[in-house]
């Protein structure tokens, strides 16, 4: 499937339309804006593969515009992430975006925030922008042998705590939806995180990763992720308003950090390790 | 069946999200593109079960079927086929996720040699004319493994059993023997009884018959005790848990009552033992005075916040109708006040505390029509700072608890008020009305 490729005049009006549709009817709508003159034009026929027939598209000048429908905050930054891990040229591209109505109500505002946050990412080239071409276990390790983020010593009681915050904050979140990541932790630690499981639906899913002989509580919003060998300690934590990411290795040394752009990266390449591509709502 | 069952999938791209709805209950998944992908897939590797859609494409489910029939490696594999007509085939298009999972569990314990009515098939209905132990008792007489879900006022739960015998048993938070009793309890709700898909680790030991007999006991003996309590009141600790020698039931009890105040309900809820051993180790703590009624219990009983300033917060809130929930930050330069605060607000009937926890969530106020609000403390320390700046996204203002200079970067970021520890009620209604009528 393709993406539908309009003129700017109609993505124009086909976006006012949508938001009027979204407000009316309580949907959610993203909008995604690549800029960067030559770039854009490299990069433009790969990242048109990245995007789903059901995207609008147009392209103005030296910015491409995509039109997300039933998308979210969290939708959109997956998307982002997709692009700049599949099409490499995406890297030179000022790369934003903003939701309805998680960000703002109008189109223009819609628009304005997406290119400034495009901007915004690419003054700040954070620290997670080398981590890009590495893995899920080898960007974790670079990342608390670092000094980029800050790092810490962590007990697997204060670990097991950020995970059951990360879990009740997808309890509580009830207009945004999230992703929770984390490694299972050493028997005893699971079982007492699990004590406070709320017994609800959460608003996201809780990826686990823990050896495959080991049972999780039958729970709607948990999938548990088999893995040979639980060699760091972890918890990622990704919505439409927070980014968190506590890791640890197997002496307690680790790093603690809010940096939206390497929570993106840790979440999608450990997404990417397990094949979790399917729905996460 | 060694390990985690195998299944293959061979279904159209509308149903594919059963194959994530199957994975995520634990088996294995490979998803064939089309029915010759299928076939080359079961040959590398046979699967445990196949589930075919007639729409998959290439091969119709007749000529699939015929063709890993006449395989005498694939011959013995269940193949549950899916099309629009429910008389010739397993299951009816379009394909429904959790028909799909029973019917894949039915299929494995037959395979395994569990056949017979019970177990094999899913019986589903109505707790009341049968109770729990009743529809056991066919898995036990047989010796069958199995699962009981049950839907109760009470909360959903689970008992396993393996082999006729129970094996663990889960019900919310609480797990084993606790949640055991608690189920055999029950005499209202829902009920269905299926082959076991995984079976958990064993955690109850003790035989089916004593099982059921001590559940009777205890409930028996249990509703004695608890009317034995004084009625409606709060109870706290009256010695330091460090000063008295209790057995470790009874100094885990103190240590939950130290500086906090519940109920009887809630102190059951809080202990993870069975609900008669929490009772009595309480009534013999209330007896010999190590335990007392808590003075002011019901000094703080009313609303938090008017009826029109609730609608405003839930407007500004959003959710999905039936519960709307949100965060206030607390912040201290003092970690020992967000306790000292939470154990005062306690006393109030319209909150409910976490008190294992030092930071993160501590407590949750019940604003009334479904409104939940959860206090979340924030951790001190630079090297938390990223961990306390996560917590504080998205709460709706903060709660500086006593002296909170060096919490002054992040507050600026919200609505917040000043809170006595002693005395947090005034300071948090004031936050709650703030954050209802601003603009």
């Amino acid at each position: 499937m393709v993406p539908r490729l309009e003129s700017p005049a109609f993505f124009d009006a086909h976006l006012e339309a949508t938001l009027a549709q979204a407000r009316r009817y309580g949907r959610r709508v993203a909008l995604l804006v690549a800029a960067g003159g030559p770039a854009l034009r490299r990069a433009a026929p790969a990242l048109l593969d990245t995007l789903r027939g059901s995207d609008v598209v147009a392209i103005e000048g030296d910015e491409l515009r995509v039109l997300l429908p039933e998308t979210d905050r969290l939708g959109a930054l997956l998307l982002h992430q997709r692009i700049l891990r599949l099409v490499p040229e995406a890297s030179d591209l000022r790369i934003g975006s903003a939701a309805f109505p998680e960000d703002v109500h109008d189109a223009q505002a819609l628009l304005d925030l997406a290119r400034r946050r495009g901007e915004a990412s690419a003054d700040a080239l954070g620290p997670a922008h080398e981590l890009r071409p590495l893995g899920f276990e080898e960007s974790v390790r670079r990342v608390i042998a670092g000094t980029a983020y800050a790092r810490t010593s962590i007990s697997h009681a204060l670990l097991r705590s950020a995970k059951r915050e990360a879990i009740l904050e997808l309890e509580r979140a009830c207009t945004v939806r999230g992703i929770v990541a984390m490694d299972g932790g050493p028997v005893q630690e699971g079982e007492r995180l699990w004590e406070s499981l709320p017994a609800s639906r959460l608003a996201g899913r809780v990826y686990v990763a823990q050896p495959a002989d080991r049972s999780l509580p039958p729970h709607p919003s948990l999938t548990h992720v088999p893995v040979e060998e639980e060699r760091f300690g972890f918890v990622l934590f990704l919505s439409g308003h927070a980014s968190f990411a506590m890791l640890r290795d197997a002496e307690g040394r680790g790093a603690l950090s809010t940096d939206l752009a390497l929570v993106c990266h840790l979440m999608a390449t450990f997404r990417e390790a397990h094949g979790l591509r399917e729905a996460i709502a | 069946m060694n390990g985690v069952p195998s299944l293959l999938l061979a279904l159209p791209p509308k149903d594919e999200r059963v194959a994530a709805f199957l994975r995520d209950r634990g088996y294995r998944i490979r998803l064939a593109a089309n029915g010759a992908d299928a076939l080359r897939l079961a040959l590398m590797e046979p699967p445990d079960v196949i589930l075919y859609h007639e729409d998959c494409g290439v091969l119709s489910t007749e000529a699939f079927s015929r063709i890993v029939r006449s395989n005498v490696r694939l011959a013995q594999i269940p193949i549950l086929t899916v099309g629009p007509d429910p008389a010739a085939y397993s299951l009816e298009a379009p394909l429904h996720p959790e028909k799909a999972l029973l019917a894949v569990e039915a299929a494995l314990a037959h395979r395994d040699g569990r056949p017979g009515s019970v177990g094999a098939e899913i019986t589903s209905g109505v707790l009341g004319p049968l109770t729990v132990v009743d529809l056991l008792q066919p898995l036990r007489l047989q010796r069958r493994s199995g699962r009981l879900i049950l839907r109760s006022p009470a909360g959903q739960g689970v008992i396993w059993l393996g082999e006729g015998e129970i094996v663990d048993a889960q019900l919310g938070a609480f797990w084993g023997k606790k949640a055991l009793f608690r189920l055999f309890g029950c005499t209202e709700g829902t009920f269905e009884l299926h082959p076991v898909g995984k079976e958990p680790a064993r955690r109850i030991f003790e035989p089916f018959d004593f099982l059921v007999l001590e559940a009777a006991r205890q409930k028996d003996e249990l509703s004695v005790l608890l009317a034995q309590f004084p009625e409606g009141k709060r109870l706290t600790a009256a010695v330091d848990p460090r000063s008295v020698p209790a057995k470790p039931s009874l100094a885990w009890l103190l240590e939950r009552l130290w500086g906090d105040a519940l109920t009887v309900t809630e102190i059951l809820d809080s202990l993870h033992l069975p609900d008669l051993d929490v009772a009595a180790a309480l009534l013999s703590a209330l007896r010999v005075g190590w335990v007392q009624v808590a003075p002011g219990g019901h000094a703080e009983t009313g609303p938090w916040i008017a009826p029109e300033a609730r609608r405003l917060l839930m407007r500004r809130l959003g959710g999905d109708g039936a519960r709307v929930s949100g965060k206030i930050a607390l912040v201290s330069d003092d970690p020992e006040l967000y306790g000292r605060m939470l154990r005062t607000l306690a006393r109030n009937a319209r909150v409910r505390r976490y008190p294992r926890n030092e930071w993160g969530t501590l407590g949750t106020l019940d604003l009334g029509e479904g409104v939940m609000l959860d206090l979340v403390a924030l951790p001190l320390g630079e090297e938390m700072a990223p961990l306390a700046l996560f917590l504080s996204r998205g709460a709706l203002g903060f709660a500086r608890i006593g002296s909170a200079k060096s919490w002054s970067w992040l507050c600026a970021s919200g609505p917040s008020v000043d809170v006595l520890p002693s005395d947090p009620v005034p300071g948090l209604r004031s936050l709650l009305e703030s954050l209802a009528f601003a603009p």
